[in-house]
């Protein structure tokens, strides 16, 4: 039962990750909708669930939005994975350790994606990271602390 | 073995890591597989349906009495557009060549209107979904045009659906040469609304708004599609190629409809 409410959760934010949220874009960038939900899925469940979840998110993200089948898998695996380390941070949430946790996460997922799709381009590594990884790793961050402001009894309410 | 079962068992986690890599690695490399590509159809006709039916924007909807009228406008623009251009630089090249030899090129392209369902930007490749596919006569990189030029290249095709990835992406290049002396170079986009010509050696003479456009080089675009104009034009001493800014004039947030080019038969034939 635990599972279908994931799933149910999942395709909601999914089908809001792809229509109204663009509206909120900033010069393209949008927040990672399915990275937060990947992200706060890692800091209740173990390490093993997290990271079949991101592989399994990472394909569903993939083939709905065209991308290169397998270049999010790969990002959200290693992110679900990582995610695990930081479940300290239930014994106690506060907006700073959420924020700097998830985006530590964005920008290792934002990373390993712009490193894949920079292989056989002249763009310096340097340049990926600051313009492309950590203004959409910084606006995801900001979206979770907010998501996790509103709905902080439902995220965490079997943790306490 | 048990001494095994239970090594495994201490390191599942990695395992489970490893396992996924690999799955992700293997997808990354088999993307042209028929298998994933008839998922990828067959998401493309879901998210068609969906977008079409259940997500339609206010900018997408209600215009069905002009479509056709305009549609047809837009299609006889681009092909005077294409023909505009096509003369303008054969105009130039017979300037260069002292008018040895007087050609015209017949346009004989034939397109497909696509109506835009919806625009992506904000993904990892910057894309629209159009309402036209495989049953249409679309095909894998037909290029996309309309008057005011290249809009990009059909990346992918369903049924009813195509995916057309844009001219500004970061995986999109282009063979073009700047009309007024022929240099050509690489056309790719960096950011915003601007792209980057590249390969263009520091000794060619290019100024600030000179036309730019294919250069035929290529089997997906014919030679003469209109791109943009040069922005900026900068020597660098630090490469041996210049650092040149092109802008498209082309609202790519304004896309509604678009002109798939279905048929270049005829290009480059002198007259008898």
């Amino acid at each position: 039962m635990k599972y279908i409410k994931y799933i149910l959760l999942y395709l909601f934010i999914f089908s809001i990750e792809n229509s109204i949220i663009k509206l909120i874009s900033i010069n393209g960038i949008v927040p990672d909708l399915s990275l937060i939900f990947l992200i706060f899925f890692g800091f209740k469940e173990s390490q093993v669930k997290s990271t079949i979840t991101g592989l399994i998110i990472g394909l569903f993200v993939d083939i709905f939005n065209f991308n290169l089948v397998g270049l999010t898998s790969l990002a959200k695996s290693v992110t679900g994975f990582l995610s695990s380390y930081f479940q300290q941070i239930k014994k106690n949430v506060t907006p700073s350790r959420i924020a700097l946790s998830v985006l530590v996460l964005s920008l290792i997922h934002n990373i390993i994606i712009q490193i894949i799709l920079s292989i056989g381009t002249d763009t310096g590594i340097l340049k990926l990271i600051v313009y492309k990884s950590v203004p959409g790793a910084v606006y995801t961050t900001i979206f979770a602390v907010i998501i996790n402001f509103l709905f902080f009894r439902l995220i965490w309410s079997r943790q306490k | 073995m048990r001494y095994y079962s239970q090594y495994l068992y201490d390191f599942k986690e990695f395992i489970v890591l490893f396992i996924c890599i690999f799955i992700s690695l293997i997808l990354i490399f088999s993307n042209d597989d028929t298998n994933i590509n008839a998922i990828k159809i067959a998401a493309i006709n879901a998210k068609g349906f969906l977008v079409e039916n259940y997500l339609i924007t206010p900018e997408f909807s209600n215009k069905a009495k002009m479509k056709k009228q305009i549609q047809f406008l837009r299609t006889q623009n681009t092909s005077l557009a294409l023909e505009n251009s096509r003369m303008r630089n054969a105009i130039v090249e017979n300037k260069r060549l002292r008018s040895l030899i007087f050609f015209i090129r017949e346009s004989k392209f034939d397109f497909k209107v696509g109506k835009v369902i919806g625009i992506d930007r904000t993904g990892f490749m910057n894309q629209l979904l159009l309402d036209i596919g495989m049953k249409q006569g679309i095909e894998r990189e037909m290029p996309v045009v309309l008057p005011e030029g290249l809009v990009g290249k059909i990346y992918e095709t369903a049924d009813d659906y195509a995916v057309c990835q844009l001219l500004l992406d970061k995986n999109f290049r282009v063979s073009v040469k700047v009309v007024r002396n022929s240099v050509k170079g690489i056309l790719t986009w960096e950011n915003g609304d601007t792209m980057l010509l590249t390969q263009v050696p520091n000794r060619a003479r290019i100024e600030v708004g000179d036309s730019v456009m294919t250069s035929g080089f290529s089997r997906i675009f014919p030679e003469g599609i209109f791109v943009g104009k040069v922005l900026e034009a900068n020597d660098s001493k630090r490469s041996i190629f210049m650092k040149i800014t092109v802008k498209p004039e082309l609202n790519f947030s304004r896309l509604e409809e678009v002109l798939i080019l279905t048929n270049q038969d005829g290009k480059n034939q002198f007259p008898e």
